[in-house]
């Protein structure tokens, strides 16, 4: 298992009851859909996800002491 | 002409300055991020702005869209703004559109100006902007708000990654003000960021990251966004 450290930013919190930086474990070699999955983060609501700070994809491949991040759809102006 | 822009011009210099009397921008929105937009383009002295918005001013507007007042009740926003914005600097050429933006009409509305700026409250038209901007090379900035949460990012035709290369698929899962309440700061933060992003494209120092920001948490994040070399409005050309 590898850990990783996760966040759910703004209305996807809600999901998860934080949004404050966690840790959650995954197998070796899971993509960001997975640790997605594991949050219980529903797919159609992210607007982004990152990787360490850069924008990444639903199957992209985490390592060991990534931090990752979802973001919602900010649709208001 | 110069001394209403003394200290902008001591950050930028006088070169920069001018570049920004000479631009033309066109805000699409004069809603709460269009108002904050605006204020700032317009006290920062741009040459033309056209803005487009179809919408009357209405009670719960006032909370947080800042050029109107109680007199505008009723009024076309785009009307009671520029109203507002002369008399800020009648220095600057304000056309105000009564109109949607649409795949139609976005060609009309975009001719001849440097820059796009949204505005608007929905990823439908945002889309449009971004197929339109992409398509025609013309830089446009992105910005989306809902509670105390915002979003901003330039986006540079065939130069940074355009909204398509980092929006997931989309659905119909968007927080807005509608659903999700808003808070006056992210409106008035989020505007005047996307007024700066369109300054500093037009002085040729443009911003090239994702602004996330949170005002409940003090949370602000900058995100490093790639190009996707697949992208089915972008793609196919060179990548970062």
């Amino acid at each position: 298992m590898i850990k990783v450290n996760a966040k759910a930013f703004a209305m996807l919190s809600k999901y998860i009851e934080t949004n404050k930086n966690f840790e959650i474990l995954v197998e070796e070699g899971s993509t960001l859909r997975d640790v997605l999955n594991k949050l219980g983060l529903p797919e159609d609501e992210i607007f982004t996800c990152t990787i360490n700070g850069e924008n990444a994809t639903l199957d992209d491949k985490v390592k060991d002491g990534d931090n990752v991040g979802f973001y919602p759809y900010l649709g208001g102006g | 002409m110069l001394e209403r822009y003394d200290r902008q011009i001591a950050v930028i210099g006088e070169e920069a300055q001018n570049k920004i009397l000479n631009a033309k921008i066109l805000v699409v929105g004069a809603g709460a991020l269009g108002t904050s937009i605006l204020n700032s383009l317009v006290r920062a002295g741009v040459g033309f702005i056209r803005v487009v918005d179809m919408d009357v001013v209405e009670l719960s507007n006032l909370q947080r869209q800042m050029l109107f007042d109680e007199k505008d009740l009723g009024e076309k926003k785009v009307i009671a703004a520029t109203n507002k914005l002369k008399l800020i600097n009648s220095e600057v050429n304000l056309e105000p559109i009564v109109d949607r933006i649409t795949a139609d009409t976005i060609g009309k509305y975009a001719l001849g100006c440097d820059i796009i700026i949204d505005a608007t409250d929905n990823f439908s038209t945002r889309e449009i902007i971004n197929k339109y901007a992409i398509e025609n090379n013309i830089p446009w900035i992105y910005g989306g708000v809902a509670a105390a949460f915002g979003m901003a990012k330039t986006i540079i035709p065939k130069e940074t990654a355009c909204l398509k290369c980092f929006m997931k698929k989309r659905t119909n899962e968007e927080y807005t003000a509608r659903n999700s309440g808003i808070m006056n700061g992210i409106t008035a933060v989020i505007g005047a960021i996307e007024a700066n992003m369109a300054i500093r494209y037009i002085i040729g120092k443009p911003s090239t990251k994702l602004i996330y920001i949170d005002l409940f948490e003090d949370d602000f994040q900058t995100i490093e966004v790639k190009r996707d070399i697949n992208c089915t409005v972008c793609g196919g050309e060179k990548v970062d």
